[in-house]
């Protein structure tokens, strides 16, 4: 998993006293822990969820230790993106791409009428500002990558690698919301289409998939196993 | 035991200053001088690569000196 100590580029050096940091925290945390435990018991009360927690957080911690102690750390530069990350990111920026030039949904036809297809680009030319919401339901890996491009400072990383995941879920949901958003204001002004329920087409299918491909690569990333060693 | 190193004087026969080294290595200038310092031990990678920057090899630039009070543990 990237940590903290990655996205801050801290050494090696920076890494364990952040550890000490953390442990000095931790035995703080549990002082303050044990003295909730006494004044409860001196109140004449019984700290029942106290008391419990405290074999959950020993347990956890056995397990998170035999996690790690699993885990390489190698210093094989692992804290850099792998390239099938990168691929993966890719071919879900292009696969985006692609679905916003095909129809989101479909209207079926009745009362004689063909079936009536929802493209992205035609939902709202003369709005400004639904091109705009478009095109970052869209378009947004581009910016994410431009962002990239922009530098490698600390601030930046941490700020695109936590905004990846959110773009990535906000666009999918926005994909799948779009025939409704279009359908909910005519429903409220033409009774006559509300027995009409719009289709999910290729291009929703398309969008969601590639958003959930982001959201995987960009997972696979997050979850790599790190180095302590950064050289 | 201790590891002693002359990073310092190889940095200075090669004019390098510490934030110089720091940079070439990928770490901070006050790793740097913990390291030269004797305040901090560096990782294998690290003392390979400050080694690489410096022209030499890991054993000409660090050394592992006994500690003489030091009592030898019982077998």
């Amino acid at each position: 998993m990237k940590s903290e100590m990655v996205l801050m580029n801290m050494d090696e050096r920076q890494r364990l006293a952040w550890f000490m940091a953390n442990r000095g925290t931790l035995i703080a945390v549990g002082a303050v822990w044990i003295s909730m435990i006494v004044w409860e018991l001196t109140h004449g009360r019984m700290p029942g969820f106290l008391l419990a927690m405290v074999p959950v957080f020993a347990l956890f911690r056995l397990g998170l230790y035999l996690f790690y102690s699993s885990k390489p750390f190698t210093g094989d530069g692992g804290d850099k993106e792998s390239r099938l990350v990168v691929a993966g990111k890719a071919a879900a920026a292009a696969l985006l791409l692609v679905a916003s030039l095909l129809p989101i949904y479909s209207v079926p036809g009745f009362q004689g009428q063909d079936t009536r297809f929802g493209y992205p680009w035609k939902l709202g030319p003369d709005d400004a500002g639904a091109l705009f919401f478009l095109a970052i339901t869209f378009l947004w890996p581009l910016l994410v990558f431009g962002l990239g491009k922009l530098g490698r400072g600390r601030i930046l990383r941490t700020l695109t690698q936590f905004a990846e995941p959110l773009l990535a879920a906000g666009s999918a949901v926005i994909i799948l919301w779009i025939p409704q958003l279009i359908f909910e204001s005519r429903v409220l002004f033409n009774f006559l289409i509300t027995p009409v329920t719009p289709r999910p087409e290729w291009g929703c299918y398309l969008g969601v998939a590639a958003n959930g491909l982001y959201l995987v690569s960009w997972m696979a990333g997050f979850l790599r196993p790190q180095t302590v060693q950064e050289g | 035991m201790k590891l002693r190193n002359h990073i310092k004087q190889h940095r200075a026969r090669l004019n390098l200053t510490q934030q110089d080294l720091a940079e070439r290595t990928g770490v901070r200038r006050q790793t740097i001088l913990a390291i030269e310092k004797g305040h901090f031990i560096p990782s294998a990678l690290l003392a390979f690569l400050i080694a690489r920057e410096l022209g030499m090899t890991v054993d000409e630039v660090f050394e592992i000196s006994e500690i003489k009070n030091e009592q030898e543990p019982t077998p």
